[in-house]
């Protein structure tokens, strides 16, 4: 059976069926409808039954094939840092840097504490290269463009997955330091390192690319593959993603399900489907219609609370569940015609 | 060529709680969602065993108020996605403002997906006030 037709109930039993049968038990009680109220209860009991089994298999018997590894509790192993405090310039300001790093030899995070000079300019990728410069050589991080375009710096600032350049250091003071650590959704290498392997991995796996069907125009073009306002309209948003990988960081269920192939692919797989030059049409929907694929999202909309370009990977996802139950029920009208 | 060691620590529920200090109502509803699955099969077997056992047919009214409670965030959600949809990602949605500012220009949203989430979630709890009110008590 389709992933989709199993997937159902979990969406439209729970936000349709189900409260709108509890709706009228409710008032068929009140209205004394004694005839139907019985009928209504156990419908919406039958309802539960179909919700809860299809539930269960979404969340719990796809966390089970996942392996389960505990962090252990983070320590304070750096002594605080004083060697910069009591020197700012004027207009410059000491800010505490409290830095979570991925020890992969305990496999702990090891909190170490840093005084930083900063002024309202710096932003944490600034304080982090002057500790590294400065003080102490051995932190590692990645890090490139330094202005937010090629998504290397993604860490979590103050329990939020953002971009080290793009985070103002004097707007996150909270309770008078900066808290950095590294991305837990993704595997852990050293410090502030995360390890995107799996991350391109699942990006490959929806065919980020155009498929084309006129191979002879590939090798000897001869047109342009123009494109009406209203047609780049449709995937334009989705574009922008700079696969800096916050996204996946900040999803709850990339976090207890490593097989979900997650917001940042998912988008993409919609990106690709919505331009009007891409030619491998619905054989798209059918290789994402999976429980690891858009089945697995919950929306819980995290991904597009972090995404720093706008792209809004949850809103994506749902346009493609959309799309995979309209193509569904245009197949399931043809077959019966 | 030295081998890369990764250590990943995704996999377990407990994760669900790093979404607190940036979205508290993901939170709530991820973990809502996980309560009302095991209420509702815990639902169906009391709901079976009450044929036989007659007092549990009132331990019924009670889980079908807390799966009430637990199903707020999952129609609110519901809704919201319906909304996000309707409205090309405007309403609820956190698509890039360039481009959020130009679809404004270019499609009139109706102002009722804004709404609509927020009305029908009241007219759900305002139900749960008559099942309270009406039914169980």
């Amino acid at each position: 059976m389709k992933e989709s037709w199993i997937s159902l109930p979990t969406i439209y039993m729970p936000m349709v069926g189900v409260p709108i049968l509890l709706f009228a038990y409710t008032l068929s009680v009140l209205a004394g409808l004694h005839s139907i109220d019985r009928i209504l209860l156990d419908l919406s009991m039958v309802g539960l039954l179909v919700f809860g089994v299809s539930g269960f298999r979404d969340v719990y018997i796809k966390h089970w094939k996942g392996k389960r590894t505990k962090l252990r509790p983070a320590v304070v192993l750096n002594k605080e840092n004083q060697e910069n405090a009591g020197k700012a310039d004027a207009g410059a300001r000491t800010v505490k840097f409290n830095v979570k790093r991925f020890n992969p030899d305990t496999q702990r995070l090891e909190e170490s504490i840093y005084n930083v000079e900063t002024d309202a300019f710096s932003n944490v990728l600034d304080g982090l290269l002057k500790i590294k410069t400065k003080t102490d050589p051995t932190l590692s991080m990645r890090y490139s463009c330094r202005m937010g375009i090629c998504g290397s710096c993604g860490m979590v600032i103050n329990d939020k997955p953002s971009l080290a350049c793009e985070t103002n250091v004097w707007e996150n003071i909270k309770d008078e330091k900066i808290t950095v650590a590294p991305m837990l959704g993704h595997p852990l290498l050293k410090d502030l390192v995360t390890d995107f392997d799996d991350f391109f991995e699942k990006h490959l796996f929806v065919n980020p690319y155009l498929f084309r069907n006129d191979l002879g125009e590939k090798y000897h073009p001869t047109q342009q593959y123009n494109q009406t306002k209203e047609q780049l309209d449709k995937f334009l948003p989705f574009s922008d993603c700079i696969m800096c990988g916050l996204c996946l960081d900040a999803c709850p269920v990339v976090n207890t399900n490593q097989e979900f192939i997650g917001p940042q692919a998912l988008s993409q797989a919609y990106r690709y489907y919505a331009d009007s030059r891409d030619e491998a049409g619905k054989a798209r929907l059918d290789h994402i219609d999976l429980l690891k694929g858009v089945w697995g999202c919950e929306f819980a909309a995290s991904c597009s609370d972090v995404c720093p370009k706008g792209v809004d990977p949850a809103f994506a996802i749902q346009l493609l569940k959309t799309e995979i139950i309209k193509n569904d029920l245009i197949k399931s009208k043809e077959s019966k015609s | 060529m030295e081998n890369k060691v990764t250590y990943d620590v995704r996999g377990s529920q407990t994760n669900l709680k790093r979404q607190l200090s940036f979205n508290q109502e993901g939170f709530i509803h991820m973990v809502f969602y996980r309560g009302l699955i095991i209420v509702s099969m815990i639902s169906f077997l009391v709901f079976l065993l009450s044929f036989w056992f007659a007092w549990m047919s009132q331990a019924i009214g009670y889980l079908i108020l807390i799966i009430w409670i637990l199903f707020i965030p999952q129609v609110f959600s519901f809704l919201k996605g319906i909304s996000m949809i309707g409205s090309k990602g405007l309403e609820f949605g956190h698509l890039n403002e360039s481009y959020a500012s130009t679809l404004k220009v270019n499609h009139n949203v109706l102002f009722m997906y804004k709404l609509v989430p927020y009305i029908t979630t009241g007219i759900f709890v305002f139900g749960l006030g008559l099942f309270i009110f009406g039914v169980l008590l």
